[in-house]
């Protein structure tokens, strides 16, 4: 791949990069520093991106590795073996002050979903990856996905209909 | 609270935009900034490599080159270069050029040393 064509088609995906690993870090300079070391790792491999006609769900795949070699440095004492999914905590506390109540309770029901549900929802509906991306990424079926999805989305209307005490919601 | 379901998508779909991360502006150039920076390290180690072999060639040209003229100048000075062997033999080839002169019956001089101080020269009359 040549510089021209990096500039165009990799270089843009920096915003992303940023974003999904600000998610998995929650840490502005660690991001920051996420994205740098990416882009310089495909710019030294960017031969093998000409392989990829949609590179995006390869490079959001090394980026969610790489945030979680981090994790894993970070957390180099504890002793246990962790799964990939449950190390990744996607709804960090913000210090904003104009969350209401209904966004707190949005929050509190996602993270009660399982780690890989909460995976699949972010990456689809907050971060806007399609179902392909998301196949790439996690490592899961697309037929498997689907199934996530809906009964993420199920689950949290219903949660939200009891909530408010909604009859008849259909 | 009372709320419809559009209530609840409109809330859901909210939430969304309120958690979208702030990217930013210059994310781009952050990244290409480090890619630069790394081009140009790489380029630097180039530079030194280059020049360290460089270097190293010019080294070893120089210590063949005084090798060589070391060989050159083996023979000086004379007297601490000769072997004892060597010594015999121009010694014995000297007396050989004594006994030659002294033998021939021809008239004629022969030097058998010379330097700016002193010459020892054979005369047969």
């Amino acid at each position: 791949m040549r510089q021209k064509k990096f500039n165009n088609k990799i270089l843009p995906l920096s915003g992303k990069i940023y974003s999904y690993s600000y998610r998995i870090l929650g840490n502005k300079d660690d991001a920051k520093d996420v994205v740098q070391d990416i882009m310089l790792k495909l710019w030294d491999n960017r031969k093998d991106l000409d392989r990829y006609e949609n590179p995006t769900g390869y490079i959001m795949r090394t980026t969610r590795n790489y945030c979680i070699d981090i994790i894993r440095k970070n957390q180099k004492h504890r002793t246990e073996e962790v799964n990939e999914s449950h190390m990744i905590n996607f709804f960090h506390e913000d210090n904003r002050l104009e969350i209401d109540e209904s966004m707190k309770y949005i929050r509190k029901i996602i993270k009660t979903l399982p780690s890989v549900q909460q995976e699949v929802v972010v990456l689809k509906d907050f971060e806007g990856f399609t179902n392909e991306e998301i196949s790439e990424i996690t490592s899961l079926g697309e037929n498997n996905i689907r199934v996530i999805l809906s009964r993420c989305r199920k689950h949290i209307k219903e949660q939200l209909i009891n909530k408010y005490d909604i009859k008849n919601p259909l | 609270m009372k709320k419809n379901i559009d209530q609840i998508d409109k809330e859901y779909n909210d939430f969304i935009e309120y958690s979208k991360v702030d990217i930013p502006n210059d994310i781009q150039d952050i990244a290409l900034e480090k890619i630069k920076l790394s081009q140009k390290n790489k380029f630097n180690k180039i530079i030194k490599w280059s020049s360290g072999i460089a270097a190293a060639a010019l080294i070893t040209l120089s210590i063949n080159i005084i090798h060589k003229n070391h060989d050159y100048n083996q023979k000086y000075p004379y007297s601490q270069q000769l072997t004892d062997s060597q010594k015999k033999a121009e010694f014995e080839n000297a007396l050989k050029i004594i006994n030659e002169s002294l033998c021939d019956n021809t008239p004629r001089e022969e030097v058998a040393y010379e330097d700016d101080n002193f010459k020892i020269i054979f005369t047969k009359k």
